[in-house]
């Protein structure tokens, strides 16, 4: 029996299962293609009011700095200001804090808090939302 | 003797494996029959509330509690949530014979079994709901009594729910604001929602006690002037005519607080108070 078509029609199906994330986003907008690709980082420009942080290191370090202050403020009832590395003091709180300005029409594009536009983007779908209230700039 | 080698080594590995798990099962022991003074009631305050029965008899004040509470805090009001088996609630009116079964007999007249009396989460000294909870989701603040709930943690297994005896909890069978994209239009924005699967209660309106700590924080030499907190429900009645004083709210630890004042003064009475939870809401009848 010559095995050979029959090996090589199982790698070929193989092949097209294993790529099968790769070769089926390609046309998605969701994943970036089209108009509606990565958000528009002028949206942050460079000179923008810093809030907490650098831009640069928000976006790196956002989540870490959040669960700590969750677990910092509810957990220890450590509810004393957060101090950022340019010396101006914040109150640890995502609601009081950050949604303040986050959830503001300005903020948002196509009824997304700009939270919602990295986040689509990237594909890390944050579980805050299920309680935590996210404005989506509409009322 | 006649000893050899395998019965002494028997012996010496069953002393050892014993010795491993007895030691730390003899200081479990120990701690649990042990209280020390710092341990599970103690706090260096305690946050507690006076209930004035007679004042709360106005329906006015029960309802301004009530919905200053729902409305603060984000709980769902529309109708088929207020069905008992979906109802969230954190303060809530309760008959008397249901809010102390204890102190209801065969000779209870039925207009004083059927008194209103506004309950709530009992923030006990020796709360059941933390001893059961398998996730620390909840605990007793060291720094000021407050029985608090961390809804990140919590994984919604309700045994807290089983063990409080007031039935202070609610468990979130579905989801309140199913829609988030218009959410806006149904809750505040300062405070946070629940979700599906996790169970609330009262909290004395901790967020308010944290912004005044902030506040003396900021401002040490000011504590004398800031005003003490107060939680919604009690802002609430203060402000219905003749409902100042239907709920108190104050530090135990301070002799000159208000609820210390009346505890002293007057008799009151607690809810369940043989169960041994040490709650610190406290009724005057």
């Amino acid at each position: 029996m010559n095995d050979k078509p029959r090996i090589i029609f199982g790698l070929a199906v193989f092949i097209v299962l294993a790529t099968f994330p790769i070769w089926y986003t390609l046309g998605l907008a969701a994943y970036g293609a089209g108009d509606t690709a990565a958000p528009d980082r002028e949206y942050y420009p460079d000179d923008a009011p810093r809030c907490i942080e650098k831009k640069q290191w928000m976006a790196a370090n956002h989540m870490k700095l959040l669960y700590g202050w969750r677990d910092e403020v509810i957990r220890q009832g450590d509810a004393r200001l957060y101090e950022s590395q340019d010396g101006k003091e914040y109150v640890k709180s995502l609601t009081q804090t950050c949604l303040e300005c986050h959830s503001k029409p300005e903020m948002c594009r196509d009824g997304n808090t700009s939270c919602t536009q990295c986040h689509d983007y990237a594909n890390v779908e944050p579980c805050c939302w299920t309680c935590h209230v996210e404005l989506k700039g509409s009322l | 003797m006649d000893e050899n080698r395998r019965r002494f080594l028997k012996r010496a590995g069953c002393t050892v494996l014993g010795l491993g798990c007895g030691f730390p099962l003899l200081h479990t022991g120990c701690s649990a029959v042990h209280h020390d003074s710092d341990g599970e009631g103690a706090s260096q305050t305690q946050w507690a509330m006076v209930v004035d029965i007679k004042k709360c008899l106005k329906k006015e004040v029960r309802d301004a509690c009530i919905k200053a509470c729902q409305i603060e805090h984000n709980l769902p009001r529309n109708p088929d949530r207020q069905k008992p088996e979906r109802e969230i609630k954190w303060i809530w009116s309760e008959q008397y014979k249901y809010a102390f079964p204890d102190q209801t007999h065969a000779g209870t007249a039925s207009d004083i079994e059927g008194l209103p009396v506004l309950v709530m989460c009992n923030h006990c000294t020796d709360p059941a709901c933390v001893k059961v909870c398998p996730t620390a989701a909840t605990w007793k603040r060291k720094q000021d009594g407050i029985v608090m709930m961390d809804m990140h943690r919590c994984i919604g297994c309700r045994y807290c729910v089983v063990a409080c005896p007031y039935g202070s909890r609610s468990f979130n069978w579905g989801d309140a604001y199913p829609d988030r994209d218009h959410i806006e239009r149904e809750v505040r924005p300062q405070y946070p929602t629940r979700s599906r699967g996790v169970v609330e209660k009262c909290n004395f309106c901790v967020e308010r006690i944290r912004a005044w700590e902030q506040r003396i924080a900021a401002n040490p030499e000011r504590v004398k002037d800031e005003p003490s907190p107060v939680p919604a429900c009690v802002e609430a009645a203060n402000n219905v005519p003749g409902g100042r004083g239907a709920l108190i709210f104050g530090r135990l630890d301070d002799p000159d607080s208000e609820v210390s004042r009346v505890l002293r003064d007057q008799n009151t009475i607690c809810r369940k108070a043989a169960l041994g939870t040490g709650p610190n809401v406290y009724y005057l009848m």
